[in-house]
């Protein structure tokens, strides 16, 4: 799936179901309004009352369903951008068994990310971070080894 | 920045605020509203305007807020993207087929600088 000739995260299908609800909800509110509003017994604005809370859940739910769209495409794309790093050999170990190409290791409980022959990490505990990218979120490089 | 510049930057979070601090002034008013008369079929249309209505414009507000937040990081992988395009193509115009190294003469595995791995990760 190629994500990137978009403008947003957001699909027409998407702005549709959005823009609907919100129409819905905004014209359920007025007439739940209106069927309240004219009336001086409680029994007959009570109906204006239900139509009020059927627009707020119309509402919520074209949000939520915006939000939710939103988020999907990010990852979506996230993903794509990682694969395809992943696959251009920009990140981790290019060739398999390629003894000149550094490993990339963590300490564990730090920030960063090292070669794994950096001197910051020689003689420590480290974990290896076979994943490429996939482990190297939320870790900064090492500013001494230039991972 | 001055003001005018950091609306224009920011119009969609603008938009967001506006929503809320219109549903919070819709509430109060409709509090008003029901507070003033002691009528129950005259507070109900208060209720709805104010009280549902308002729930309705700060709902709104925060769709329009996470909406902002999640376009501002569609942005961001766009650049990413490309970027990565640049590197890739560029490796690939230039034959470049050996594994980079840095001053140090050391190999690289990765971008010298680990920017795309920093923005990834922030």
């Amino acid at each position: 799936m190629n994500l990137g000739g978009r403008s947003g995260p957001w699909s027409v299908t998407d702005v549709r179901f959005a823009l609907s609800a919100g129409v819905v909800g905004v014209v359920l509110l007025a007439w739940g309004w209106w069927q309240s509003s004219g009336t001086a017994k409680v029994g007959d604005a009570v109906p204006g009352v239900v139509l009020g809370v059927m627009a707020a859940l119309a509402v919520v739910a074209g949000g939520l369903s915006w939000v939710a769209a939103g988020r999907r495409a990010v990852q979506a794309r996230r993903q794509e951008i990682v694969a395809r790093l992943e696959e251009s050999a920009l990140l981790g170990p290019t060739r398999a068994g390629d003894s000149s190409v550094a490993a990339l290791v963590a300490v564990a409980g730090s920030s960063r990310f090292h070669r794994d022959d950096c001197l910051l990490v020689r003689g420590k505990k480290v974990d290896r971070l076979p994943d490429g990218v996939r482990r190297l979120r939320r870790r900064t490089p090492c500013e001494m080894c230039q991972p | 920045m001055d003001v005018k510049t950091f609306v224009r930057a920011n119009a969609d979070r603008v938009v967001a605020v506006g929503f809320v601090i219109v549903g919070a002034v819709a509430i109060v008013v409709g509090w008003f509203g029901v507070s003033g008369t002691g009528l129950a079929a005259e507070q109900i249309p208060y209720l709805v305007s104010g009280g549902i209505g308002g729930v309705v414009l700060i709902v709104i507000g925060c769709t329009a807020w996470v909406s902002a937040d999640l376009q501002d990081e569609w942005r961001r992988l766009d650049a990413i993207d490309e970027r990565l395009e640049r590197l890739v193509s560029g490796r690939t115009n230039d034959g470049f087929d050996e594994t980079p190294s840095n001053e140090n003469g050391h190999a690289v595995s990765g971008l010298s600088d680990g920017s795309i791995a920093k923005e990834i990760a922030t």
